[in-house]
């Protein structure tokens, strides 16, 4: 499967031009996956905004979220608040997962930054537990940024059966050499191919950090090949390889980490 | 002694990321630097031209009436050679109309200050003339420090450099070939003649960063101090005076009244 990598700085608080520049990227490009960074719909530090910036079924942005995905018959991951109607005054740090079918899910942010510069524990609504959500017939795991520093919940989606890692981020210049080492890691732990896409940008003083990669079972990077983004900054890219969603399967019987750990858990 | 302060890596490349960045979104055509011929003005110019060209940055020289000449033409000079033009203002018949206005002002470092903001009133506005931003050369230590005057040159749109310790500025300016006596030169605030920062600060630079960089990594006092190269109490006194400047670092303090207040949560 072709995906696509949109290492890509969102305009903060504008959700209809974040989507429409996806739909433009998307126009001209054939991929059967395209993953974008986390909050991209919103922006990160939307602060008190992002209650009103979320994502909520049925409203007009996920329709057009889904209207794309089904109009570029692709895959679409991206990083967007979310609130829910049983769940009022409260929204989600969360990756959906959208189909060219039309069908949307998705995964809430596990472990919410609250140090540093961050402050996610005092905005959204942690999750606590990780499911793998399908993906054309595959089970596939979402996590966001800091998720990617435990790795618990990986191993979590890879003994429900993941055989993909899709990893979103809005991750400082400052961590990108942490991602670097452990995402690949994640990868060899679990057996499992990670693709990571991470924003570029400035907000405040906050400089995000692209470094968005690919990594097969072995944690090796995999071939990107890096396109310049039409009226992008220079940081910006879309990066573009080919993913085996079989390789896990493939792979595993050679590495059997998932079948020990099963038969001797910690 | 340990402890100095590493540049971080990709410095640069940040510093110019964020100047693009926030010259776009504050929809501006390029930022102004105030030139003072030191190291910081230095390094914040010449990033600031190698992120967004020479046509989208300003120069300018405010000198008073004790600044050297030669040194004037040699920070002309210097602009001149990363293709940034230069406009020179004397600061003289400001500072003295204030001096005479109120002649009741003699601490020198009430004076001082007040040359410093009547500075930075006259960058505020040649940036607006170019619909430019006010790009200052305040650095981590002087931040820390309190070295800075408030609203003076602690007044500016953008602090490209307000991360850096002093001694990553000089390693910067070195990787970046700043020219040797520009990095040579002792830093002054150049409150009047002679006067050099590292005398009024009581300590070197060098000695300054390592104690400022133990206080950020939360270290024990005895620990900064062994790191640093001096007693104790040194180490106390650099913090305690961190803690008192703290007023110039922060937003200006609002009385809280309503659901949410600006500077304190006001989050937008």
């Amino acid at each position: 499967m072709r995906f696509l990598l949109g290492q890509l700085t969102p305009r903060l608080g504008e959700p209809l031009e974040n989507l429409a520049r996806i739909d433009r990227l998307l126009a001209s490009r054939a991929v059967g996956l395209a993953v974008f960074p986390e909050l991209f719909v919103s922006g990160y530090r939307a602060g008190d905004r992002l209650r009103a910036l979320a994502l909520s079924p049925g409203g007009g942005p996920l329709l057009e979220l889904e209207r794309i995905a089904a109009a570029r018959n692709t895959w679409l991951v991206l990083g967007a608040p979310v609130a829910v109607p049983d769940r009022a005054g409260e929204v989600f740090n969360a990756v959906l997962l959208i189909g060219p079918d039309g069908s949307s899910r998705y995964q809430v942010k596990r472990y919410l930054p609250t140090y540093g510069p961050f402050e996610e524990g005092r905005i959204f609504t942690p999750a606590g537990r990780s499911d793998p959500l399908p993906l054309a017939g595959h089970p596939v795991g979402l996590a966001i940024c800091y998720d990617a520093f435990f790795p618990e919940i990986f191993r979590e989606l890879a003994l429900k059966g993941s055989e993909l890692f899709l990893v979103v981020s809005a991750s400082p210049v400052t961590s990108r050499r942490l991602f670097e080492k452990v995402l690949p890691a994640r990868a060899v732990e679990n057996g499992c191919p990670v693709l990571y896409a991470n924003r570029t940008g400035v907000e405040d003083g906050l400089v995000f950090g692209g470094g968005s990669g690919a990594w097969d079972v072995r944690g090796e990077p995999i071939a990107l090949d890096r396109v310049a983004v039409p009226d992008g900054e220079p940081e910006e890219a879309l990066l573009v390889g080919e993913l085996d969603l079989a390789e896990a399967g493939r792979w595993r019987p050679f590495r059997p980490v998932l079948r020990d750990v099963t038969a001797h858990p910690p | 002694m340990t402890g100095e302060p590493r540049l971080p890596p990709h410095a640069a490349e940040t510093i110019h990321q964020f100047l693009r960045a926030h010259v776009r979104a504050a929809g501006a055509k390029g930022v102004l630097v105030g030139l003072s011929g030191g190291i910081d003005s230095a390094v914040v110019v010449r990033l600031a031209r190698d992120a967004l060209g020479a046509e989208r940055v300003w120069g300018a020289l405010v000198p008073d009436a004790a600044f050297p000449p030669a040194l004037l033409e040699e920070t002309e000079r210097y602009a001149r050679d990363l293709g940034v033009p230069t406009r020179l203002v004397p600061l003289a018949p400001l500072a003295d109309a204030a001096a005479r206005l109120l002649p009741e002002v003699t601490d020198r470092v009430a004076a001082g200050n007040l040359k410093v903001r009547l500075r930075f009133a006259v960058l505020y506005a040649l940036a607006r003339e170019h619909g430019a931003l006010v790009a200052g050369a305040g650095n981590k230590s002087e931040l820390l420090l309190g070295y800075v005057t408030k609203y003076g040159d602690g007044g500016v749109d953008l602090l490209p450099i307000g991360d850096l310790y002093k001694t990553d500025v000089r390693a910067l300016a070195a990787e970046l070939g700043i020219p040797e006596p520009i990095r040579a030169r002792p830093p002054t605030a150049g409150f009047w003649e002679g006067q050099t920062d590292e005398e009024e600060l009581g300590a070197t630079y060098d000695v300054l960063d390592r104690v400022l960089l133990g206080l950020e990594e939360l270290r024990p006092p005895e620990e900064v101090a062994a790191r640093a190269g001096v007693p104790v109490d040194r180490v106390a006194s650099i913090a305690s005076r961190v803690l008192r400047e703290r007023h110039k670092r922060v937003p200006v303090p609002i009385p809280k009244l309503r659901l949410r207040t600006v500077g304190l949560d006001w989050r937008d």
